[in-house]
């Protein structure tokens, strides 16, 4: 097997806030492989989108790194100097943002945004850059890129503005692209056609996706595989089609049953009773305890790790009961 | 807890300074107006801690003893816009209309002067002096306050507490001193400590270009403008005085940032 | 809304302003105690001699006709003659202009030079201990009087270490520059705290912003990201803080003048007042706002031309 594109090792993550240190991750481990397409779902506070800033190192001034490692291409990245460590990551990973408006810069002309990393970073001659610069806005499907090209961020639509962000993202020519909920703030028809656009990019030029979100219907659309996120840790590792099936831990389960219908392309933003633990304070026990249907009395005293239920991972005491959560769920009558 | 130690220690520089403002005649011995032309223009020592001007004057009794004309008049040249523009800024923001576009061109017009050219042609035109100055800075400062107010104004008239309070059928006055007036006033007060400092810088200035309080009384901008002659030699003359200011400035500042701190809690 | 109807609409709006403006100019003769004939003629005042002044003053026609020969003469530029010296009152603040005019650009490029650096200084790392320094410069400089930073400036870098001449202006460009770089700085020294406050903010919101990650994503290198990505918007944020703050300027000039001798506009109306020369008095209030109306336009404009955002609102 090749080295994956990027491997994390145990990472952690810390923010200093005015209520004290907060551990917003905490022993995160994954991989990703060539082609591979990773939906990372939890609700906001879940460390989701941090994960994705750390790895590419555009975590605020507040929040380091406090644990763990991050290999890029085989290469640790802490072993590298600032410098380095941008230029090699940027050629790995592009990230495309929640909010298109936010993520382009109001002053500058997209197309002259699209361009400026094969002009400054490639090489490129001025006509060269602005050529590859069409050719990638024709690539995530802006047809009329000559016209659309010294336009500026705010003259153009949400659906647009998005595609132009992917397309600065692609300009480093990464095999990967972090999305960080790139549909939440588009219109249904144009979350649509985004998320078509980079299932085309994936089955086209094999680019990798990460994809960072709350709605599991996209990530049912788009993703092989999902890791669900609670509290600064994963709880549930596993394949799309095992955990939406057969969900093996009970906050997968709660997630599942709160989205009104899987199939969906979209779907509303889910709900679950109760509160996110506060995690500027110590994690006694599993941080789900609190809100789970099917807690046992060692849930409160001992935090479970991650481990092998069926053909997915999932760190819960109970996992072996999964497929009697039905019952157990209704007879509790809690939710 | 950081602003509220600085807020504090900003409390503390002024209440001194207002204190001795208070109590001059008791802290100092000299007469500030007194001239005793023997000993003119004497180095800081024993008897007058900051030595004496060019008249003889004690340097150190002029200081507190114009702190007096200084902080009164920097204070009721802000009392009297504030309560005008205050006023203005709720009624016209509520009301909207032709009364509010008319008096935003009053607005629009007194921001396009230069404030200093402002309140110096104003003072021209009621002749220099105490009651000129309080009269020239309100006419130009109620215009921040009037703005600041209706654009919070604007901002809360959309709430549903002020829709609650409507529908109610309370009358209008009641609404807005009651309901509205709580709300939008907390700018206007912290606006006001910065205010109650460019006022004073606006004394000062008008008493150092001859403009402000007459001559003998005792005021800071006039010392600085008395005192630059000697500036080489007795430096500390003219400089004093201005250091005072950047004190009760600093302390305004000081409270000012305490208060916002306080007000957004 | 393309630029140029963006300036049309810019310039419709100055109509109530200039308005406004003129009224305001126009009053002051009539709001001051006593007839200009009284000062002008002092002892010599007899009533026939007052009615014929009057006349020629054309003091004696009604009040809106007056006003409108005063627009009319504004617009023309003629601002009447001086009382004092019978020369005309434009060609006076002309004769002035260049001295104020290098005075307040000066200011203007050193409270640039000042505020620019310390801003991106203080913003690029936050909470840090040269961002508590930078934080505190607001604190402490909003509150020195003009004339005290004024004659600080003179005691240090004109008599205790003479390098720069303390007062006048000079007779040559170089001893021009020379004469105005101390009256400048003292500018300067009150107007870069009020833009380092807002600079710093506004630096803040576009370090913080989303598109400030995506150009780091892009894997451009830090002084690019600074020059071209923070700066561009930075320039535009001091262009509308400078335009916010030129009435307070302009203003300065008038005590700086003083303070260090400057023959300049501000001087021009400061002795007027001790004549009671009433004619260069509202000659040069006028031209302060209208300087001040025009700078504002200016700003906005160059605002629109910098930043795509602003025409289409």
């Amino acid at each position: 097997m090749s080295t994956p594109l990027i491997r994390v090792e145990d990472l952690s993550v810390e923010i200093k806030t005015g209520r004290g240190l907060l551990k917003a991750i905490r022993g995160v481990s994954f991989e990703v492989g060539a082609g591979d397409s990773i939906g990372i779902v939890g609700e906001s506070g879940s460390g989701k989108s941090i994960t994705l800033k750390a790895i590419l190192g555009l975590l605020p001034n507040n929040a380091q790194v406090t644990a763990g490692k991050i290999f890029i291409k085989g290469v640790d990245a802490s072993t590298l100097n600032k410098k380095a460590r941008r230029a090699l990551i940027s050629e790995t990973a592009g990230m495309v943002f929640q909010d298109a408006i936010a993520a382009l810069n109001p002053v500058i002309s997209v197309g002259a945004q699209i361009a400026e990393v094969p002009r400054f970073r490639l090489g490129q001659s001025k006509s060269e850059a602005r050529a590859t610069a069409l050719k990638l806005m024709q690539q995530v499907g802006i047809s009329d890129g000559e016209e659309r090209f010294d336009l500026y961020p705010h003259q153009l639509s949400g659906g647009l503005r998005q595609r132009i962000a992917i397309a600065i993202a692609l300009s480093s020519n990464p095999q990967v692209l972090f999305c960080d909920e790139p549909t939440t703030a588009l219109d249904v028809t144009i979350q649509a056609q985004v998320l078509r656009l980079l299932l085309e990019l994936r089955r086209d030029s094999g680019l990798g996706l990460v994809f960072v979100t709350h709605d599991l219907a996209v990530v049912n659309e788009i993703c092989d595989s999902i890791k669900v996120m609670y509290a600064g840790k994963f709880v549930e590792i596993g394949g799309v089609d095992d955990t939406f099936n057969r969900p093996t831990h009970p906050y997968t389960y709660s997630l599942l049953k709160a989205a009104p219908d899987p199939e969906a392309v979209v779907s509303r933003l889910f709900t679950i009773g109760g509160e996110a633990p506060n995690l500027t304070l110590p994690v006694l026990g599993c941080p789900f305890a609190p809100r789970c249907f099917t807690a046992v009395a060692e849930c409160g005293t001992s935090e479970p790790e991650l481990r092998a239920v069926e053909n997915s991972q999932s760190a819960c005491f109970n996992s072996h009961e999964h497929k009697s959560w039905r019952a157990a769920e209704q007879k509790s009558g809690a939710l | 807890m950081k602003s509220n130690k600085t807020f504090y220690f900003g409390l503390t520089m002024l209440g001194t300074i207002v204190l001795a403002a208070i109590f001059a005649p008791l802290i100092t011995r000299f007469d500030p107006i007194e001239q005793d032309l023997m000993t003119t223009l004497s180095s800081p020592n024993a008897t007058h801690w900051l030595g004496t001007d060019a008249f003889g004057r004690d340097v150190f009794s002029r200081i507190i003893f114009g702190a007096r004309i200084d902080l009164t008049i920097g204070i009721l040249a802000v009392l009297l816009p504030f309560i005008v523009g205050v006023t203005l800024g709720l009624v016209t923001g509520w009301f909207g209309g032709r009364f509010d576009s008319f008096i935003m061109r009053i607005v629009d017009t007194v921001i396009a002067f230069p404030f200093y050219v402002l309140a110096i042609a104003l003072v021209f035109i009621f002749g220099p002096g105490v009651k000129s100055m309080i009269v020239a800075i309100s006419l130009v400062g109620w215009v921040a306050y009037c703005r600041i107010v209706r654009a919070n104004v604007l901002v809360a008239k959309a709430q549903d507490y002020v829709h609650a309070a409507t529908l109610t059928g309370l009358p209008t006055t009641r609404i807005l001193r009651k309901h509205l007036l709580p709300n939008v006033i907390s700018q206007a007060i912290v606006f006001s400590m910065s205010d109650i400092v460019l006022s004073i810088l606006a004394i000062v200035s008008l008493g150092y270009l001859g403009l402000g309080v007459a001559v003998p009384t005792p005021e800071w901008g006039s010392m600085i403008q008395e005192g630059q002659p000697y500036l080489l030699q007795q430096w500390w003359i003219a400089t004093i005085p201005g250091f005072m200011v950047v004190i009760v400035g600093f302390s305004l500042s000081l409270i000012g940032d305490g208060l916002v701190a306080r007000l957004e809690r | 809304m393309s630029y140029f109807t963006y300036v049309g609409k810019r310039l419709i709006q100055l109509l109530p302003v200039l308005f406004g403006i003129s009224v305001f100019v126009f009053t002051i003769v009539h709001l001051i105690p006593g007839e200009p004939a009284d000062v002008l003629l002092g002892q010599n005042a007899t009533p026939a001699r007052v009615a014929i002044l009057n006349h020629k003053l054309g003091i004696d026609r009604p009040i809106v006709i007056q006003y409108l020969n005063f627009v009319w003469d504004a617009m023309h530029f003629s601002l009447g003659t001086s009382f004092y010296n019978k020369e005309s009152v434009a060609s006076l603040i002309i004769a002035r202009l260049p001295a104020t005019a290098m005075l307040l650009s000066g200011g203007v490029i050193l409270s640039i030079l000042i505020a620019l650096p310390l801003s991106i200084l203080a913003a690029s790392k936050r909470g840090a201990w040269r961002d508590q320094i930078v934080r505190a410069v607001p604190i402490v400089g909003l509150g020195m009087p003009q004339v005290w930073v004024g004659i600080m400036l003179i005691l240090l870098f004109g008599l205790k270490f003479p390098l720069f001449p303390v007062s006048g202006f000079g007779d040559t460009f170089t001893q021009h520059l020379r004469s105005v770089f101390l009256p400048s700085l003292s500018i300067a020294i009150l107007l870069s705290p009020i833009l380092i406050r807002s600079l710093r903010a506004s630096m803040l919101e576009i370090l913080d912003s989303d598109f400030i990650l995506t150009a780091r994503a892009k894997g451009i290198s830090q002084t690019r990201i600074t020059i071209v990505h923070v700066l561009r918007n930075a320039i535009i944020a001091s262009v509308t803080v400078l335009g916010v703050n030129i009435a307070y300027l302009v203003g300065s000039t008038v005590i700086v003048e003083r303070i260090f001798v400057i023959p300049g506009s501000g001087s021009l109306m400061i002795d007027a007042i001790a004549r009671r020369d009433y004619p260069i008095v509202q000659g040069v209030t006028l031209f302060f706002a209208i300087v001040v109306v025009a700078v504002n336009l200016i700003t906005d404009l160059v605002h629109a031309a910098l930043d795509p955002r602003v025409a289409l609102k």
